[in-house]
């Protein structure tokens, strides 16, 4: 640090040239466009590792030029590089305990994602790469989530709640139902079930949770099917419904469920 | 002063030297910055193992934001660290004048970023675009998410994990702009202490340590930018 062969006494600290300066806020503009014109191409499963090298790039940059670090003193670089190196282990670790996870453990995976009826990436029993068509969910694991929620679910699609659902309904024709004061439930609606499938039923077009009124399937189903899917919740399909026994009572649950058939099911 | 002979006003007594304590600050400093970026380590890995979840979720959230938005604060940012670097340039060769208006500089390119930023975030909480539970667009929000995906859409399963997308959007740039915020009042501190003359080439470590924070800040939102608005 001490460029200067005078004395220790007085600070040294290396001053570095304008141009350069604004050399470095140039070629880190160009960069910032540079990541954006990278986007824009749609590099696919490039996406991540390339915006990750050009911002590391820029981040050499800064450190480098703006917070001169090529001056500072070797303890100070060590130090640093040491933390980077820290991070560099904290992250590859975690990555490669998530995306591997499945492979130890099959009941540790169960990440459903419910659009494509497939499991999540890295989450997949026995799958190290889920993704098309070919994914094959083991049956086992799916049992032991159909056990869990309460839930029938069909092999690795989306439709056996549904379909199970329907068949209750068609065989049922007009089928009993479960007396519960709907004027109460109403008031337990809108405490417990509106967050999610909101105040007109839909559950926000079904995004937030079950939409009673255009989905037909989801009312179909006997209040004792819809009992236990309000009291035990339901894994496995869309939006988890976060079970409701710990909340509501029996006749709590009988109201809301005659609240709902009456607003949304049109009885 | 107990020793006449100890040396210049802005040498603490327990110094031997100047050059000694700022090589003391030096290091203090490195130290707290390697604890911010441990600190912000824990959320990018957060940020990650979410990603590889929910990629797809990860993909719309990042097109519900918009780009030119970041792009604009990050070329914001990065003059804001050109204009801290050359506060430090002033301070060290003793220019009064130019390191106060390079700190006034610095405080308005960080306002800019917050007022962006302040767009940014009213339009998400407008439409609904909230964290975890609090995630519930409203109707304009919906036909944003519609636009966003195209038609394909119809599950309800990557809409609901967008409220992770939306955890770790809020929480991250959450988290960064209060150190924007802090790094505007240390500017503004800097800017008096500079009018009063308290710098000179021989003491300038307030304006390089707190430089040294605004760089640290500013790295942040280079790696923030590409990872939460630029999702193909």
């Amino acid at each position: 640090m001490a460029e200067h062969h005078d004395n220790d006494y007085d600070v040294h600290a290396h001053v570095t040239p304008t141009k350069v300066y604004v050399g470095v806020l140039a070629v880190l503009i160009f960069f910032t466009f540079l990541t954006v014109a990278a986007y824009n191409i749609r590099l696919g499963d490039w996406n991540l590792p390339v915006a990750i090298l050009i911002a590391t790039l820029k981040a050499t940059l800064v450190i480098s030029y703006f917070m001169h670090m090529k001056y500072e003193t070797g303890f100070n670089i060590a130090f640093f590089l040491g933390t980077v190196a820290v991070v560099g282990i904290f992250l590859l670790y975690s990555m490669s305990d998530t995306e591997t996870r499945a492979e130890v453990s099959e009941y540790s995976a169960g990440r459903y994602d419910s659009r494509t009826g497939e499991f999540a990436s890295g989450t997949a029993p026995g799958i190290v790469e889920a993704g098309g068509e070919e994914a094959a969910i083991d049956p086992a694991v799916l049992a032991a989530l159909a056990a869990e929620s309460g839930e029938e679910l069909g092999g690795g699609e989306a439709g056996g709640e549904q379909a199970g659902g329907e068949q209750a309904g068609a065989a049922g024709g007009q089928v009993e139902r479960i007396p519960g004061d709907a004027e109460a439930g109403a008031a337990i609606y809108q405490r417990s079930c509106i967050a999610c499938h909101a105040a007109n039923g839909t559950g926000n077009g079904g995004m937030t949770g079950a939409d009673f009124v255009n989905d037909a399937s989801r009312l179909s189903k006997s209040d004792a099917d819809l009992l236990t899917s309000i009291r035990d919740g339901i894994i496995g399909r869309g939006a988890p419904m976060p079970p409701q026994g710990g909340n509501l009572s029996e006749e709590e649950m009988r109201d809301v469920l005659s609240y709902i058939r009456r607003e949304f099911g049109g009885e | 002063m107990a020793h006449a002979d100890h040396g210049p006003k802005f040498l603490q007594h327990h110094f031997d030297t100047p050059s000694q304590q700022f090589t003391a600050a030096k290091l203090g400093m490195w130290l707290f910055l390697a604890q911010e970026i441990l600190f912000f380590s824990g959320l990018f890995v957060a940020y990650f193992i979410f990603r590889s979840w929910y990629p797809e979720a990860f993909s719309i959230g990042s097109h519900l934001l918009d780009w030119r938005m970041g792009a604009a604060n990050t070329v914001v940012l990065l003059l804001s660290s050109f204009t801290a670097a050359m506060a430090v340039r002033s301070a060290q060769v003793g220019d009064r004048k130019a390191t106060g208006n390079y700190l006034l500089l610095t405080m308005v390119f960080a306002a800019v970023f917050m007022v962006v930023k302040y767009f940014e975030y009213a339009h998400k909480i407008h439409v609904g675009f909230l964290p975890g539970g609090h995630f519930a667009p409203t109707e304009e929000g919906m036909r944003e998410l519609a636009e966003a995906v195209g038609t394909s859409f119809h599950g309800e399963g990557v809409a609901y994990h967008l409220r992770s997308y939306f955890g770790i959007y809020f929480v991250m740039t959450g988290i960064h702009g209060l150190h924007v915020l802090v790094g505007i009042g240390l500017m503004f501190w800097l800017w008096l202490k500079n009018r009063r003359g308290e710098f000179s080439k021989e003491y300038f470590t307030p304006v390089d340590c707190t430089a040294l924070y605004w760089h640290l800040v500013d790295l942040i939102w280079i790696y923030l930018f590409p990872l939460l608005y630029l999702i193909d």
